[in-house]
Order: structure tokens, then C-alpha cells, then sequence
């Protein structure tokens, strides 16, 4: 038995080594006795300083990666975060949202529609989550690659949430089936009621922090119809949001997204390309809101110029 | 499925070996439920196929053993020694041969009817010949190509009365199903491993030790240094018409050392994972870029493939009756080394061409094997002309640069056959490796802008650098593990918790790195 | 024996085959020359060698190989 002893004690003290070195590969450790060790690692936004995010995208993998935080920031003057993972069920939306405004007082919060047609027990891929999750308790898991940046002071996030995806693997013409084609249709799809409540208490949770929220469907080929449309939309005016839906026509001529070259899994995710011009569109937009400012030569926002190297690094890769 | 999951090594798996050392009693049983959970959670319904292998290896191995205690009965009435003799050995044979066609039906149903018929039809194109053979893609079972084989060395052995054959099921199944074998080998030998899975002998705390410091030895090799060439490798193979020829050859390079390390860390978790349950495997390589020619570099890498075509295809090949007698006239004109060398070739032939069809059914794998099959059957050819070469110009053929300059020779052939077997297409193998001599253009060649920084080159370099003195302590016979285990236990820790730390820091995983695919589990 | 060894160093000149035991596995006989000793045992010494005893062991030293020799002229 006594070596079931030893073997304990060995993995007792590598375990204290890694938290150790854990917090120690941290990004901006001011707020780690706010939010522990658990939350800053499973919550990105955590790394940022206090009070310099102004608008925030909540959801699932179509906000990862279609909007590029630190490219919205170089052309247009703003800062963002994707507060985004793999298929996020509407309750994280809302647990996000509320961790996020603990620290952040965003001007604008966007929310990915879709998560409001996600059910509470969809199968989520359960190695995959469970992988998720253990980096949540051992952060070195998540963080390490930071060693690289020791030695330059404060560590910067540079994706700011956004996931690089330069794979291409475009619709082809042929099967194209184009926007035109499809018929609007007065039926609309069902959304369970659980999921309005919470999307209600997001909207109430925003407005009561005076933070616009818009609910926002992003592009993309396959998984969109009239009738998610028609059903979000009938939400939004019943509670007073507004809903912007990227997938309509309109919309999609001015993004400018060729199925063929912009995604990387046959349409269901824009690749960097793609994303390139899907911020530009967003950034344009909230720019015409007026309610950001462009933080671009203030003192204050200096690491988010690091960002932005960092991130043309890494694109070309 | 990759045997390098990190919740299958530091959970699942301490949670069998735990599970398996509370077991009073049958913990073989035990051992075998989860080889077979294993390989129904990475294979499903596909079990079957294993299964049916399993079974026909064992009946097959017990009826040869009828057959010989009926011998024995026969002798006793019957006189004529040769005519029994001669008979049982029919029958045996019989029993052989329907066993292997029924395996060789599976492994060629599975993996090659798609390319044969493929093949069929090209050829029927071409011929005005108005006939489509349609096959439908099939799904093979996991490891099929590894099973199989290792059951064919068990009934071969039995055949030739080398083994017994077993009278346990349950020791036939664990030896061909021991779960971190099936998916990338190494090829086992039943007198090898049976007795120790059928044994199954408690954990001690010193195999503990020594399997777990294996599987961390394999997992430095996987993520700190694979996977951050892989960055690289794929971005070279993918799209090398935008890289210069020194890119290219970078990329050619980086492909050889991912495959090293990817394939020789898996079989260090594997005979880790094999010490912790009490069983030795056989090692898959002994520094193979330590050799002096290409013969050699195949008794070296991928070593229990190399033996098991050497067993089964080229002695009994080389030595079968026909060419036997090859040998014996052509010894007589040509004189000792190069009497034997043409049946050698025949038999040298067959191998190479089995080898590379093992490794898939494709063109790119054929020319593998065919490549490897010339450099050998040349390297034969001029051997002893070398040899007075180098006598004439007073070479000492064992001088250490006369050796370094043999393991760069060697690099260089490897280097080329590797293209090859890995590049997407035949074509692109050749364009690639024109690229090379035609484009090299070094001057032009940013290597901060394929995929690796300054930081991971550094990395890379120390690594390297790290598994070199590693691999020659282990060439000049000093097993590394049995002298960390004799050190103190807080020097033992300590260099243990630095290897844990530094894979967890610098290894090249989490946003932005793609892992290796585990390169042999499609074979 | 001394036969044996008169056929190993016409085979393979560059060893000592009183003391070497490890002709397999020290790589000083390839399987080119495995398979003109066989041959050349067989003409000699009037034994059958089938291939299941190829292996190491038997064939590590001359005294192995030897023994072998003896084993199969019994059988």
C-alpha cells in the first residue's frame, strides 16, 4: 500500500506546481481575487483590464470566427471581445454576459441568435467539452504559450476570443444555391419557452446597465431559413430589440462573402478571409451608432496596438 | 483515436491499471474485457471482424495440435513413418492455408478492393472493354493491418512447430487484442508477450515508475517537437508551389523528423503503457539514424515490421526449394557474394513490394517500397566493390567520419523515400522534389514566415538536441530510465517535475497548433 | 567445426569467429550471406535447415551455429 502513498504525494505536489505556474502565466492578474482562478480561465474577457471593452459578442462559433476584435480596433478605432465557445447554450450567454459587466461596461452587447434555438440537453461532444472544461482548472493548459511573450512585460491577448481559421473549403459554384432562390414564408419556428425567459432576462440584464443590446443573426450557408427569421424577429419586436439578420439578401451583397474562396467547412464557418469582410460590415455599422469612440492614440488603450501586431503575426502563419 | 489523448493517459488509463491491481483474482479476464471495450468504443460493430480473426487463429492452432497427437496414435498402428508423416503435414497445410485465405480475404476486402478495382477499371478503359466494377467505400476495422498480421506469426509459428499451440482462448485474445498495441503495433511474437498478458502480474510501484517515465519520454517527443514541425510540414505539402526549393527541403526534412518522432513516441507510450500491466514489448526502434546503410536503417526503424517480412516472406522465401537451388548454381559461377544475391533479390523483391502495399493502397506507397527495394538490392550489388574502394584508397571504413559521412548518406536516401510517402499525389512528389534543385533559392527564403517563430525554432533545436544525447547514451548501451529510478528519490522528482513542466509549458498544442494525425494508425 | 569456420571466413573474412558472439546481432553477417551459409552447410554437411531455425539464437556464434549443425544431424 505504501507506494499508492508515495504515488500521491508525487502527484499532490505537481498539482500545487502547476497552479502555481498557472497564475504565473496568467494575462493582467489585477482581478484574480474577483474572479478566481476557474472563471478567468474559463471566461477569455477576464484577461482584459477593467473598464476598456466597449462592445462585447456573445454566442456561439459563428461570433468566433467571423469577428476579429483587434482588426475592428486597428481600422476603426473601437474595442471588442468575442465572448464566444462551441456551441453556446443560451444559460452560459447569460452567465457570460453577467461575469463580463462585473468588470467591463460595454457600450454595445451583441448576441448570436442562434443560441436562443439551442436546447439545454443538445449533445455537445462530450470528450471534446470535457477536455474544454479541464483547461478550466488547470489554466496553464490554456495559457502556456505565453512563455513566449515573458520577458516583454504584461502578456496581451492577441485574438481577443476571435479563433484563426486560414483552411478554405468553399461552396462549389454549381451547387451554389443562391439567397434569391429561397421563399419567404409567413411560418416561423418554434422557440421553446425557457429559452425566451432567459433571453429576456439577458435583454432586461442590458438595459438596466444601460448597454444597447442588438440580437444578431451572422452569416451563413446552410443553417439559416425564413422561419428562424420570422421567429427571432417576432421576438425582437416584442421586446422592444433590435434584430439584425445578415443572412438576408440585402445584407449579404454588401458583406461581399464568395461561398467559394470565404468559408472553411462548406459555409458553416467564415474562414480569415471571410471574416475580414464580415467585420468590416460590423465595424461600419457600429461606427454609424456613434456611441463608441475610437481609443486609437489614447495612452490607456497602448496594449491593444501590441494586439494588433501580434495578431498579423499569427495570421501569417 | 490517439493513444496521446491527455485524459485517456492521466485518467482513463491510471484508472484501469488501479482497477486492475484491486482485482484479487483474474485480472487476465479483467484485461481482457478491456481490450474489448477498447476496441468497441474506437471500432463499434467492426469488433466483429477482430473477433472472427481471433477465433480463426485458434481453432486453426488447435486443430494442427489434433492433427499431432493423431500422429502419435498412427505411429503406434501404422509402420511406414514418412507416409504419416507426409500426411499430417498435408493436413496441416490445408489448415494453413484456409486460415490465411480467410484472413487475407478480410485485409484485402477492407483495404485494397477499392484501389485493385479502381485499377481493374482504368485498365478496362483502356481496353475496349465496356464493364464497370462498382465498389462501395467500406469502413475498416481499426488496426486491421496490425491484427492480422501478428495473427498470421501465431499460426505460422504453430505451423512450424516453433510454439504450441495455446489451449486458452482467452491467452490467444489478449495476445492479439492487448489494447495499446492494436492500433499502431508493435508486431508481437506470441512467445514474446502471451505469457506475460496471460500472467498478468500486479503493478509494482517500480513498473509504475518506468512505464509512466516512458510515456512522458514518448509525449515530449509527440507535442513538444511534433507537432510544432507538423505547423510547417503541412503548410510546405499543402501548397509548395508558393515556397522556394530551400522551403521545400525544410518542409521534406521537418516531414521525416515529425514521422520519427510521432511514430517512435507512440511506441514509447505503448510499451509504457505495456510495462505498467507487467509486459515487455519488443521495441519498434533502436536510433535508426545511427545506421550505416539502408539495410540496416530497416533492422533499426519500424524494426517488428522489418522482422515479420523477414520471418515470414524472406527466408522462407529465399530458402524455399526452387530457389534454394538457384543459389546453389549461381554460387558456383559467381562466387559467394553474388551467387546468393539473385535469389536474395527475388525474395528482397516480394518484400518491398508487400512492405509498400502494407502501408496503404496507393501508387505514392507503392514507390516507397520500390525505392526502398533498388536502394537495397544496389546497396547489395556494390558492396564489395566499396570495399576495395575504399581498401584501394586506405579508407578505414570504421574511422568516425567515414561514419558520420554514411549517416548523412543515409538521411539523404531516407529523406527522398519519405517524400514519397508522404506527399498527396505521385506528381507532386516529383515536382516537389525538383523544386528542390531547380528553385532552391536560399536567399529568398523567409523561414520566419512558414508557420514557426524565432521561439520555436530555438525550441525545436534544444529538443533535438536533448533526444540526440538521449538516443546515443542508449547506443552506447546505458538504459537512461534504470538510472534515473537508482537516484535519489527528491533528484528523481525533480528531474521528473522539470520533463512534466517543460512539456506542459512548451509543448505546441491549444489554439493555433494542429496535432499530428496518428500517421500509422491508417495502415 | 573447423569446416564451419574454414565456410564462415570464406563468407565473411573480417571476423574472429573463436570469440565473436554476437555475428547476428552485431550485424557481421547480413542475410545475403546468411543465405550462402546455409546453402553451403547443407552441401557440406548433409543437414536440412528449415527456415523456422533462422533466427538469431542459432546462428550468433560459431559454436551456435555448430550446435545447430549437430542438433539437425541427429533428428
Amino acid at each position: 500500500m505504501k507506494w499508492y502513498i508515495r504515488l500521491f504525494l508525487f502527484c499532490f505536489i505537481l498539482f500545487c506546481l502547476i497552479q502555481v505556474l498557472s497564475i504565473l502565466f496568467m494575462p493582467n492578474k489585477s482581478n484574480l481575487s474577483q474572479f478566481g482562478v476557474y472563471n478567468k480561465t474559463k471566461y477569455e474577457l477576464l484577461s482584459e483590464e477593467n473598464d476598456t471593452i466597449d462592445v462585447i459578442f456573445l454566442g456561439d462559433s459563428l461570433i468566433y470566427s467571423s469577428i476579429i476584435p483587434a482588426y475592428l480596433y486597428n481600422k476603426y478605432g473601437f474595442t471588442s471581445f468575442d465572448c464566444a465557445e462551441p456551441a453556446q447554450t443560451i444559460d452560459n450567454t447569460l452567465k457570460y454576459l453577467k461575469i463580463a459587466i462585473e468588470s467591463q461596461h460595454p457600450k454595445v452587447v451583441f448576441v448570436e441568435s442562434d443560441v436562443i434555438f439551442r436546447n439545454k440537453d443538445n449533445k455537445i461532444r462530450r470528450r471534446n467539452y470535457m477536455n474544454r472544461e479541464l483547461k478550466n482548472y488547470f489554466p496553464i493548459l490554456k495559457f502556456h504559450n505565453n512563455w513566449k511573450q515573458i520577458g516583454q512585460g504584461q502578456s496581451v491577448n492577441a485574438l481577443k476570443g476571435y479563433k484563426i481559421n486560414i483552411k478554405t473549403k468553399g461552396i462549389r459554384k454549381d451547387v451554389l444555391k443562391q439567397r434569391e432562390g429561397i421563399k419567404n414564408s409567413n411560418n416561423k419556428s418554434n422557440i421553446i419557452k425557457r429559452n425566451k425567459k432567459v433571453m429576456q432576462e439577458i435583454i432586461d440584464t442590458c438595459k438596466k446597465n444601460n448597454i444597447k443590446i442588438i440580437l444578431i443573426d451572422i452569416i451563413n450557408y446552410g443553417n439559416w431559413s425564413y422561419e428562424r427569421n420570422n421567429a427571432v424577429a417576432e421576438f425582437a419586436r416584442e421586446n422592444d430589440t433590435v434584430f439584425l439578420d445578415t443572412n438576408l439578401i440585402e445584407y449579404e451583397k454588401k458583406i461581399g462573402i464568395d461561398w467559394s474562396r470565404d468559408t472553411k467547412d462548406l459555409g458553416k464557418h467564415l474562414n480569415l478571409n471571410g471574416a475580414k469582410k464580415f467585420s468590416d460590415f460590423i465595424g461600419e455599422y457600429i461606427s454609424e451608432m456613434n456611441i463608441v469612440e475610437d481609443h486609437r492614440n489614447d495612452e490607456k488603450y497602448s496594449q491593444w496596438n501590441k494586439a494588433y501586431e501580434l495578431y498579423l503575426k499569427k495570421i501569417l502563419k | 483515436m490517439s493513444y496521446f489523448n491527455s485524459l485517456y493517459l492521466f485518467l482513463i488509463l491510471p484508472i484501469i491499471v488501479i482497477i486492475y491491481n484491486l482485482i484479487p483474482k483474474g485480472r487476465r479476464y479483467y484485461l481482457l474485457f478491456v481490450n474489448l471495450v477498447f476496441y468497441f468504443i474506437i471500432g463499434n460493430k467492426l469488433i466483429i471482424y477482430l473477433l472472427l480473426t481471433i477465433l480463426s487463429v485458434f481453432l486453426c492452432g488447435k486443430l494442427m495440435n489434433k492433427y499431432d497427437n493423431e500422429k502419435e496414435t498412427l505411429l503406434k498402428k501404422e509402420n511406414d513413418r514418412t507416409l504419416v508423416n507426409g500426411k499430417i503435414k498435408k493436413k496441416r497445410k490445408l489448415v494453413l492455408l484456409l486460415c490465411v485465405l480467410l484472413n487475407v480475404g478480410f485485409l484485402f476486402t477492407f483495404k485494397y478492393l477499392n484501389f485493385f478495382s479502381s485499377n481493374i477499371n482504368l485498365l478496362f478503359e483502356l481496353l475496349p472493354i465496356n464493364c464497370v466494377i462498382n465498389v462501395p467505400q467500406i469502413l475498416a476495422p481499426i488496426g486491421i493491418s496490425f491484427y492480422t498480421l501478428t495473427a498470421f506469426s501465431y499460426i505460422i509459428d504453430v505451423y512450424n512447430n516453433k510454439i504450441e499451440a495455446s489451449n486458452s482462448f482467452v491467452k490467444v485474445a489478449l495476445f492479439i487484442s492487448f489494447f495499446t498495441q492494436i492500433i499502431e503495433g508493435p508486431f508481437t511474437r506470441f512467445s514474446e508477450t502471451a505469457d506475460d498478458l496471460y500472467n498478468a502480474k500486479k503493478t509494482t510501484y517500480d513498473m509504475f515508475c518506468s512505464g509512466y517515465e516512458r510515456i512522458l519520454y514518448g509525449l515530449f517527443k509527440k507535442i513538444v517537437v511534433a507537432d510544432r514541425v507538423n505547423i510547417l510540414v503541412e503548410l510546405i505539402f499543402n501548397n509548395y508551389t508558393t515556397y522556394t526549393g530551400a522551403g521545400v527541403l525544410l518542409g521534406v526534412i521537418g516531414y521525416v523528423i515529425v514521422l520519427y518522432m510521432d511514430f517512435s513516441g507512440t511506441m514509447d507510450v505503448v510499451c509504457g503503457t505495456g510495462e505498467l500491466f507487467g509486459v515487455k514489448m519488443p521495441e519498434n526502434f533502436r536510433q535508426p539514424f545511427f545506421s550505416k546503410n539502408v539495410s540496416e536503417f530497416w533492422t533499426r526503424w519500424h524494426i517488428s515490421l522489418g522482422s515479420w517480412f523477414r520471418d515470414y516472406i524472406y527466408y522462407p522465401l529465399s530458402l524455399s526449394k526452387p530457389l534454394k537451388k538457384l543459389t546453389v548454381k549461381s554460387r558456383k559461377v559467381l562466387g559467394n557474394h553474388y551467387g546468393p544475391l539473385i535469389s536474395g533479390t527475388i525474395a528482397l523483391f516480394v518484400v518491398w513490394f508487400l512492405n509498400g502495399l502494407w502501408h496503404g493502397a496507393g501508387y505514392t506507397f507503392l514507390f516507397f517500397g520500390m525505392y526502398h527495394f533498388v536502394l537495397i538490392a544496389t546497396g547489395n550489388f556494390m558492396n564489395p566493390i566499396i570495399i576495395k574502394i575504399c581498401n584501394y584508397l586506405h579508407i578505414n571504413r570504421k574511422n568516425i567520419f567515414y561514419r558520420v559521412f554514411q549517416s548523412i548518406k543515409l538521411t539523404c536516401l531516407v529523406i527522398i523515400g519519405e517524400l514519397f510517402f508522404r506527399a498527396n499525389t505521385l506528381k507532386d512528389a516529383f515536382a516537389m522534389f525538383s523544386r528542390i534543385f531547380t528553385k532552391f533559392n536560399l536567399t529568398n527564403t523567409n523561414f520566419l514566415e512558414i508557420g514557426l517563430d524565432v521561439y520555436d525554432y530555438v525550441i525545436l533545436l534544444l529538443s533535438i538536441l536533448f533526444l540526440f544525447v538521449i538516443g546515443l547514451m542508449k547506443e552506447k548501451g546505458i538504459n537512461v530510465r534504470e538510472k534515473l529510478n537508482s537516484k535519489k528519490t527528491w533528484i528523481k522528482w525533480t528531474i521528473l517535475y522539470l520533463f512534466i513542466l517543460i512539456i506542459i509549458i512548451f509543448g505546441a498544442y491549444g489554439p493555433g497548433y494542429v496535432p499530428v494525425d496518428p500517421i500509422y494508425a491508417d495502415f | 567445426m573447423e569446416d564451419l569456420i574454414e565456410i564462415l571466413e570464406e563468407l565473411q573474412p573480417e571476423v574472429d569467429y573463436e570469440t565473436t558472439e554476437n555475428l547476428i546481432d552485431g550485424r557481421y553477417l547480413d542475410s545475403l550471406t546468411i543465405l550462402a551459409l546455409v546453402s553451403e552447410i547443407e552441401d557440406k554437411f548433409g543437414v536440412e535447415i528449415p527456415t523456422v531455425e533462422i533466427i538469431p539464437n542459432n546462428f550468433n556464434s560459431a559454436k551456435k551455429i555448430w550446435s545447430l549443425i549437430e542438433r539437425l544431424r541427429e533428428e
